[in-house]
């Protein structure tokens, strides 16, 4: 697949995403030191690092579920845990969250509804087809396998508008063609000016970034292009799950 | 996309209201009616009949003009202490990302969404404060009717007066937990205002300082022997702490609240079940309670070669996180004063000693219960699992020996008396082994055993038995204080002579459950060979 096409608009003066010192420790572990990170409006960055370098709590600490022990972050200027952070973010886990008596519909019916998003069936409806999920859109996805479950997930977290979008592991549990929706969802997404900071371990879709950040026992050790990060892990890439 | 602007607030709270209300349609669908209606019967039954027994316990004769007294003094003293132990209870919960419960689903769609959380939490808030108010008025009015069968004074006003002390006590905690996991004031104030007021009350009660905050509410309870006012001040300051915490819930953690909500749904599994292990566990995660990476103390690693299994244990022994050496602690000295005080005539104290004593030994016994969690490794040892077992209590009964060392030197700084070092010695013996041997049972009991005969008990034996499974335990550990409650009613005889002839039975039932641990499998083997077919 093509390397994603970004829209260039006016150079933003507020970066997406802004870390000082960000650090996390839980009793004596570290889990993450001293993150300095500045991620402009509309960049894709793609995270790795083997399980238990820190790519979940940074994300967790972006997306406002984890509070840092110390240094501070930013979203888009304002604090991770405000209203304004709240609009632009949205935030994929690695583990779909989602209630047990929705329906799908009603799952990105009410989700887009409360970031005001209300009123555009036919885009929830297009999200719902492409995801392979029509048939089921009106059964509950606690009846539904991992797979679908993430395919859920994912329709929740692109039904809303929002301009930073957090990912960690979306492509555990999809077969090839969700896979490729959600590569394609992604593409979207990054064409329409959202900054995406993605966690994965498939060496198979780092070149579709623009900036790559390797993360090793809670702090980062490379920050470069993506297109060289490949070079730069050599036959150390990381293996999906 | 569309627009990144915040919605306004309606939007999202019309959004917040219809998600609810099509979740409340679909699980009102779902319900069971003929299922539900039996179990309101049943638990209403159930209810009914603590009542009549407690009531039937407590008889309705009046106490003596002297012993009016006491309660008028002491009893306000008591039930101040309740509310400080709410309070603290309540400080800790909401430092601890509670009291609300939220869905994980509600946590990311619902707090992570511009909605306005307090807004958002304003619905469960109310409904766990309503719920925790009316149960915690019913209890103490049923209290009050159960105080006014002793004490002069109307049933009515007795009845009134509970309500009224129940509605401040739950009001209070409900309150006090939602200012801290909003918050508004720093954690370490409040936590440090809610251990002043419980050391306040504590020292009240012992008559070392006057008049604790808590015992005015304590008033309330008491009113129709006392006829105070001041108590009505708690009145005031429960509504404040429910109005301000139900106003500032939208500060809570969201991390806090996230942890809660992964572990709480399991922890009230676990208790449904009976499983105190996974309730120890999912406790110890919610309070982040992890062992610490540096060791107290260094193992000798001649011990470590020579008695694996204890070395073993003293390994998890140096590696414990200084809260829950503290918790250890406090249990058993506190557990200590009690017995202490079911000396001088406390006698409903021997169960206050010893559940604390148990609780500790179930911490001390963390190496016999990794070892149950793990039944795999457990098979694999070229030992008897029996032998395995009862060589993890080793360490244990040191731990809960030292600690009730400690908990005797203090009891010592209360009372210095020869009696207390005499008696005490004797009760630190049978109270720290008779712990571990309640710990032990409840812990070795979670390994399955098949023998079949699960299969062919009836109804009628299956509920006794696990009622006896669960109460078994902690009862263990009661026995423990037996020496001390004889001393203290021996009369003219010498109480340590006492006590040192009540020890010899307790030592016994210790070495039986000790027998069982090592030759459970064989017992059952034994049965399962028994049964026909």
């Amino acid at each position: 697949m093509a390397k994603r096409r970004k829209s260039k608009s006016a150079k933003p003066t507020v970066a997406a995403v802004s870390t000082h010192g960000l650090e996390k420790t839980y009793g004596e572990v570290t889990a993450l030191a001293e993150i300095d990170l500045e991620v402009p409006q509309g960049e894709a960055v793609v995270l790795v690092g083997h399980n238990g370098s820190g790519k979940s709590t940074l994300l967790g600490l972006l997306a406002g579920t984890m509070e840092p022990t110390d240094g501070s972050v930013e979203i888009s200027g304002s604090a991770p845990d405000s209203t304004k952070a709240r609009m632009r973010r949205s935030w994929l886990p690695d583990n779909p969250v989602l209630y047990d008596d929705l329906t799908v519909k009603e799952h990105l019916e009410y989700v887009s509804r409360l970031h005001g998003g209300a009123g555009d069936e036919e885009l929830l409806d297009t999200l719902i087809e492409r995801l392979g999920l029509y048939e089921r859109r009106d059964n509950l996805p606690s009846q539904f396998s991992r797979g679908l479950r993430q395919k859920t997930a994912i329709a929740v977290a692109m039904c809303r508008p929002f301009s930073l979008l957090l990912v960690d592991e979306p492509f555990v549990g999809l077969d090839s063609s969700g896979r490729a929706t959600m590569l394609d969802l992604l593409d979207e997404a990054a064409s329409g000016g959202a900054t995406l900071i993605v966690a994965t371990h498939d060496p198979d879709v780092i070149d579709r970034f623009d900036r790559g950040l390797v993360m090793s026992n809670g702090e980062l050790t490379w920050d470069g292009p993506a297109s060289e990060l490949r070079d730069h892990l050599g036959s150390s890439v990381p293996h999906p799950d | 996309m569309t627009t990144l602007d915040v919605p306004p607030p309606d939007i999202t709270r019309g959004a917040v209201a219809d998600l609810r209300h099509t979740r409340q349609r679909r699980r009102l669908g779902d319900t069971q009616w003929g299922e539900l209606a039996y179990r309101v019967y049943t638990t209403a039954f159930f209810c009914l009949v603590i009542v009549i027994m407690i009531s039937g316990a407590i008889g309705d004769d009046p106490v003596s003009p002297s012993a009016v007294v006491d309660i008028a003094e002491l009893g306000p003293k008591w039930a101040g202490l309740l509310l400080s132990l709410v309070i603290l209870g309540g400080v800790r919960s909401g430092s601890r990302g509670g009291p609300l419960a939220l869905e994980a689903a509600d946590v990311q769609h619902l707090l992570l969404s511009p909605a306005d959380r307090t807004t958002t939490l304003r619905r469960p808030t109310l409904g766990l404060l309503g719920y925790g108010i009316f149960t915690g008025t019913a209890v103490m009015a049923v209290t009050g009717s159960f105080i006014s069968q002793r004490v002069p004074g109307g049933t009515a006003e007795f009845v009134w007066a509970g309500a009224l002390f129940g509605a401040v006590l739950t009001a209070t905690m409900f309150g006090s937990a939602l200012l801290t996991c909003s918050r508004l004031l720093p954690r370490w104030l409040l936590i440090g205002t809610a251990w002043i007021l419980l050391a306040w009350s504590v020292a009240d009660i012992a008559d070392r300082v006057p008049g604790s905050p808590t015992s005015l509410a304590g008033d309330l309870l008491f009113w129709p022997m006392r006829r105070g006012t001041p108590g009505l001040a708690w009145v005031a300051v429960a509504i404040v702490l429910v109005v301000v915490g139900t106003l500032t819930v939208g500060g809570l953690s969201i991390e806090a609240a996230r942890r809660r909500t992964q572990l709480v749904g399991q922890l009230r599994f676990a208790v449904t079940q009976q499983d105190l292990r996974s309730v120890v566990l999912l406790r110890r995660q919610l309070a982040s309670e992890v062992p610490r990476n540096r060791r107290w103390f260094p193992v000798p690693a001649l011990v470590a070669r020579k008695w694996p299994i204890f070395g073993r244990d003293l390994h998890s022994v140096s590696h414990w996180p200084l809260i829950r050496i503290a918790r250890v602690t406090v249990l058993v000295c506190g557990a200590a004063l009690a017995a202490r005080a079911m000396f001088s005539g406390t006698t409903p104290l021997l169960v206050v000693a010893g559940a604390a004593t148990f609780i500790a030994a179930t911490d001390a016994t963390e190496g016999l219960s990794q070892e149950v969690d793990h039944p795999t490794l457990l098979e694999s040892y070229p030992m008897a699992q029996g032998d395995v077992l009862l060589r993890h209590l080793v360490a244990p009964c040191v731990v809960m020996a030292l600690a009730g060392c400690l908990g005797l030197a203090v009891t010592y700084a209360f009372d210095p008396s020869t009696e207390v070092l005499r008696v005490g010695a004797i009760g630190l013996l049978t109270a720290s082994l008779s712990a571990v041997a309640g710990a032990a049972i409840s812990i070795v009991s979670q390994i399955e055993v098949d023998t079949g005969s699960d299969v062919l008990m009836t109804p009628e034996v299956a509920g006794p038995r696990l009622v006896i499974r669960t109460v078994w335990p902690p009862l263990v550990a009661v026995a423990g204080f037996l020496p001390v409650l004889v001393a203290a009613n021996v009369g003219s005889g010498d109480p340590a002579s006492a006590a040192a002839v009540t020890a010899l039975p307790v030592l016994m039932l210790v070495a039986a459950v000790f027998g069982w641990v090592r030759f459970r499998d064989n017992i059952h083997a034994s049965m399962a060979e028994a049964m026909p077919g």
